[in-house]
């Protein structure tokens, strides 16, 4: 039993770090109406500005992080404007596929550009962690552990916080229902855009740097493969549903603890896409299904 | 207020409104008259900006300040309201919520004006919306919603009101309250407002001036009188009745 309950523990822990992606995921889909599956480059591309700034710059964490956030954010927003504006401009609007295409290449050039730089190889991640572990009783906590799941809580509540309470959340709601009542009541939908993928990308770039932390490694990879997953737990969640992305983001956490804890490692991405498959038979519309337009965040 | 000039305007390459020319005066309600495709829809989409492809002519207030070219969030700020077709509630939003867009729309004209003293002032012309403010917008029903969206574009103390076809699914006697209520905001206000409509009943209960539009163009200009002849509209609508005769005949 403490077995299981240490791994719950585990699974909550990199679930809600999963659903950190995922909340990025669902937010610019859910306003922009588009797929970026760039944005996963930011989970990649937050560690490695730290790793340059801690390793090369030699600059204190404290300054580090900070700076790699804005960077990855600055990245985000090129990528946004090059890659997938040109396709939604009014008049060009060409569906779903060709702002899905763009943004599949510039992560593809992304990745290519960081691994030809840094070699295919990963990297360790330049912070000390601490490796002594805290007890509850029995339970075991790994100090990284900590973190992580109070920067989730910290960044699901003030995320909470900020669509349902804020200014800038309702114009959210607004340009995620209807773009043109939006803008016809003096709200800039590009602005707004642009505020969503920057929101979006501080919420990625934070996962990175917890599972770069978490794991002491960084790969330029690693931005597609939590990316996946990420996306996984965005269609388990309902796809625009922000608690369903948190609730699928622990639950996928949760399931791949339990299959690496009693059968192998090498279970992650089949427990991943298994689940996916089998909650997608039983609701396939995803556990927090809202099919139409005006209930996205 | 609102001065529409040798306007053209399309969805691709093919004209929608052709040529089009316009004027609507401070207190002025002028209804865009005409059947289905007429272009009246898409004249007030082109005025806010919705529709890409201006091919020629302007758009202006009086002040001389041209609507050309600029972003429909960009126009909205300048003091034109829009309540498209379908009303454009925000059903996801509540009502309060909804209303909260029109005062962000004041405070971005007027910043020295108290939004919350604004927002009682509507409240109280709309009682119904404050026993109902804390209720999602998609809940409200179609003669609710309509009245939430002149709510909600009163809010932003626009100069020109657009409407489109705001008689659209409401039962007769909520269709009266929506004329009466233009002629008042007209009136009190002073708002230039601009309806598209095709229901000739609330057309005639609160226009001062009509255009009818057919394939694009303006037919005809009709005064509040004019509109009172009902062969004359037929015929505009319809085309001349020697054509509607040899139509019925075949």
């Amino acid at each position: 039993m403490e077995f299981f309950i240490q791994l719950i523990v585990g699974g909550l822990s990199v679930g809600g770090t999963y659903a950190l992606v995922a909340l990025g995921f669902v937010l610019i889909f859910g306003v922009a109406n588009v797929l970026n599956i760039a944005h996963a480059q930011s989970i990649m591309l937050a560690p490695f500005f730290s790793f340059i700034l801690m390793d090369q710059a030699k600059l204190p964490a404290a300054l580090a992080f900070p700076l790699a956030l804005v960077l990855t954010v600055v990245i985000a927003l090129i990528v946004y404007s090059a890659a997938i504006r040109p396709f939604l401009v009014a008049g060009r609007q060409s569906g779903y596929l060709a702002p899905f295409i763009g943004s599949f290449g510039a992560s593809l050039f992304i990745e290519n550009i960081l691994a030809k730089i840094f070699g295919s190889s990963s990297h360790p991640f330049p912070i000390e962690i601490q490796r002594n572990v805290w007890r509850l009783g029995s339970i075991v906590f790994v100090p990284m552990q900590i973190v992580s799941m109070a920067c989730v809580v910290i960044a699901a509540l003030v995320l909470a916080w900020v669509v349902t309470r804020s200014k800038t959340g309702r114009s959210m709601r607004a340009v995620a229902e209807n773009p043109i009542v939006a803008e016809s009541q003096g709200i800039s939908a590009r602005r707004t855009i642009v505020i969503t993928i920057t929101i979006a990308t501080i919420l990625g770039a934070a996962s990175g740097i917890l599972f770069a932390a978490g794991n002491n490694e960084l790969s330029p990879f690693m931005g597609m493969e939590y990316g996946l997953k990420g996306l996984v737990v965005m269609i388990i969640g309902g796809v625009t549903s922000l608690p369903g992305a948190v609730v699928a983001g622990l639950l996928l956490g949760i399931a791949e603890a339990l299959a690496v804890g009693y059968l192998s490692s090498s279970f992650s991405m089949v427990i991943s896409f298994g689940l996916l498959f089998v909650i997608l038979l039983a609701r396939p519309t995803g556990l927090f299904a809202s099919a139409s337009r005006e209930s996205r965040p | 207020m609102l001065s529409v000039n040798n306007l053209t305007s399309s969805y691709g390459q093919a004209p929608i409104i052709h040529d089009l020319s316009l004027d609507v005066g401070p207190g002025e309600v002028c209804v865009i008259m005409g059947p289905n495709g007429a272009g009246k829809s898409t004249l007030l989409r082109t005025i806010m900006g919705i529709v890409p492809n201006v091919l020629s002519g302007t758009v202006a207030l009086a002040s001389g300040r041209s609507l050309d070219h600029l972003p429909t969030h960009a126009i909205a700020s300048l003091g034109i309201a829009y309540v498209p077709e379908g009303r454009g509630i925000l059903n996801s939003l509540t009502v309060l919520e909804n209303l909260q867009l029109g005062t962000a729309l004041l405070k971005m004209r007027y910043p020295q004006e108290d939004a919350a003293t604004s927002m009682a002032s509507v409240l109280q012309s709309f009682p119904m919306l404050k026993d109902r403010s804390r209720e999602r917008a998609g809940l409200l029903s179609g003669g609710q919603q309509q009245m939430l969206a002149i709510a909600r574009a009163l809010l932003s103390r626009p100069s020109v009101l657009l409407l489109d076809e705001p008689s659209l699914g409401l039962a007769p006697l909520i269709r009266l309250e929506v004329a009466n209520l233009l002629r008042k905001i007209a009136d009190s206000e002073r708002v230039a407002v601009l309806l598209a409509e095709q229901d000739i009943t609330l057309a005639q209960r609160c226009a001062d001036r009509a255009y009818v539009l057919r394939r694009g163009r303006i037919v005809a200009q009709m005064s509040a009188d004019e509109l009172h002849d009902h062969d004359r509209l037929r015929e505009l609508y319809l085309g001349a009745p020697e054509v509607l005769e040899s139509t019925a005949s075949n």
